[in-house]
């Protein structure tokens, strides 16, 4: 982990401690640095339209970027990947295109894992045109409820939308055998992978899902930059969702025609320099030795479980550590309120995240009102998860 | 000793273990809810008036130590006082956090939250049950009880 810690200035620096708050945002990899910054002291252009040798090359950066991101997902067609400005306004984008096609009591099935962002789209497309929400339930342990998932398709099922890893839990949800069922019924599965990307390359034709979401700065990239995949057929059928340069084929006053995917879903200039600074960051990580890192993510995630069993009134949030899952790690002190957890244990260095995590539905689920979450990247050591236990014990003796 | 190991001494202990017993009010004049749209806390408040006298202030906390905390000041300081001086309750509260001018008089005890004076980012936790008995009062505008 050392070689990889390395190439982390704020880890280096010091500045950012027992960082342990990845869920939330990674620290950024020097590569994806020296790249953003060589496009923006280079000579940077616009994209797309200019045809001298400085936008031309700006425009093949941006171009490649997609190539790169298309290619961790394991995305055989760069032009069925369209950059957006993070994980929100992914889902957002497909709750107003895809959702354009939906008609009253349409029915979109939502899991209760999910992160508000994958929720609250979908209720305002229900208050647009009337479709239903169907929860899909999940488990004591926060996986869903699968078996359920057969009776709650039906006739009118368009849509299915799920988390590929809860930002809670750590669970990951069998997106395989969710897609096998809902393409049974022809129903296309979108899966929020905001959780999972840090943790390894994805395959979304493996997967078999139809559209799949990830963000930059849960990535090691930059903040700013997301990116939507979906299946060119779907795609093509979509109509746009913001309207303005760069997506149009033609304009006159009387009608207007659209450029083809991705560009007609990337209306103006867009985050040039934070899509070449995700590219960078998903070479960068297919690049990586990702047995190594896993076994390392896991022993951590273990690790951290340990300590906090061996402390009193401390109740784990979600699968056990031999469950599928993501060493995002969420638990519960007795008389012990996650902020005042956070703030403690903040102020001796150690970074978690406190409360609902954007997830109400599901810490309400779990029984809770609120969690402490800790959450493992790939250059997280044995030091951190020291550094945890020790600002637990000094956090848990003021609050007595 | 830390600016955060300082917000924990033992006035804003004893005075969040008070919270236990901030419970429903019998016949309450009104009830509101407030919501800390950042981390989900939320303090429920409900108040009981004679007249324009608070004569109890209870209701339900959820929240972190400081909300429970300054709910129990207030359940402690406000029976017998009038909407004005509830309301000078709740400027003072917000003069301590801001600018670190202590509390006087009969809200002298809001001075516990001296420590939260330095951390910004805590504030919302220390005025939550204030907004929201401030929410409370303001459904019983011209309702004298």
């Amino acid at each position: 982990m050392a070689t990889l810690r390395n190439q982390f200035p704020a880890l280096v620096s010091g500045l950012a401690g027992a960082y342990l708050d990845n869920a939330a945002t990674t620290q950024i990899a020097t590569p994806v640095l020296s790249a953003m910054a060589a496009y923006e002291t280079g000579g940077r252009a616009n994209v797309k339209r200019g045809i001298y040798p400085l936008a031309v090359a700006a425009t093949q950066e941006y171009e490649d970027a997609r190539t790169s991101v298309a290619r961790y997902l394991g995305a055989g067609d760069a032009n069925e990947l369209v950059f957006t400005s993070g994980a929100t306004s992914a889902i957002n984008l497909v709750a107003h295109s895809f959702g354009a096609g939906l008609s009253a009591m349409d029915e979109i099935i939502v899991g209760a894992g999910e992160h508000h962002a994958n929720i609250v789209p979908w209720q305002m497309l229900r208050t647009r045109a009337g479709v239903v929400l169907k929860v899909l339930p999940v488990d004591d342990e926060g996986y869903p409820d699968l078996d359920e998932l057969k009776s709650l398709i039906g006739p009118r099922t368009k849509l299915i939308a799920i988390t590929h890893a809860s930002n809670v839990t750590g669970a990951v949800t069998d997106v395989r055998a969710v897609c096998a069922v809902a393409h049974e019924h022809g129903v296309p599965v979108l899966v929020d992978g905001a959780q999972m990307a840090a943790h390894g390359p994805i395959d979304v034709a493996a997967l078999g899902c139809d559209f799949y979401i990830v963000t930059g700065h849960k990535m090691y990239g930059p903040t700013g930059i997301g990116a939507l995949w979906a299946r060119s057929s779907l795609l093509t059928e979509m109509p746009p969702f913001l309207g303005g340069g760069e997506m149009i084929r033609r304009v006159t006053f009387e009608q207007t025609t659209y450029a083809p995917p991705p560009h007609r879903f990337e209306a103006g200039t867009p985050p040039i320099t934070q899509a070449i600074g995700l590219g960078v960051a998903a070479d960068w990580l297919l690049g990586q030795d990702w047995t190594a890192i896993q076994c390392e993510e896991r022993n951590l995630m273990r690790g951290l479980m340990d300590r906090l069993a061996e402390r009193p009134r401390v109740r784990l949030i979600g699968p056990g550590d031999n469950g599928r899952r993501v060493p995002i790690l969420s638990f519960a002190v007795d008389g012990a309120h996650p902020h005042d957890l956070c703030e403690l244990m903040g102020s001796k260095g150690v970074s978690l995240r406190g409360g609902h995590h954007c997830a109400q539905p599901l810490v309400e689920r779990m029984g809770v009102d609120a969690t402490t979450r800790a959450s493992i990247g790939l250059y997280n050591t044995q030091a951190d998860i020291d550094a945890f236990a020790a600002a637990l014990d000094h956090a848990l003796e003021v609050l007595a | 000793m830390s600016d955060a190991d300082a917000v924990y001494d033992a006035r804003i202990k004893d005075l969040a273990a008070k919270a236990e017993t901030f419970g429903p009010v019998e016949h309450a004049s009104c009830r509101h809810e407030a919501d800390n749209f950042l981390c989900g806390d939320r303090a429920t408040v409900e108040v009981g008036l004679e007249g324009d006298r608070i004569r109890a202030v209870g209701g339900k906390i959820r929240g972190c130590l400081l909300v429970q905390a300054a709910a129990a000041l207030i359940a402690e300081t406000a029976p017998g006082l009038d909407r004005a001086a509830l309301a000078e309750g709740v400027e003072q509260a917000h003069r301590l956090l801001a600018e670190g001018t202590p509390a006087t008089g009969v809200w002298e005890g809001l001075n516990a939250f001296t420590p939260v004076h330095g951390l910004k980012h805590r504030h919302e936790c220390v005025m939550l049950p204030f907004e929201a008995m401030q929410g409370c009062l303001a459904e019983t505008d011209g309702d004298k009880g």
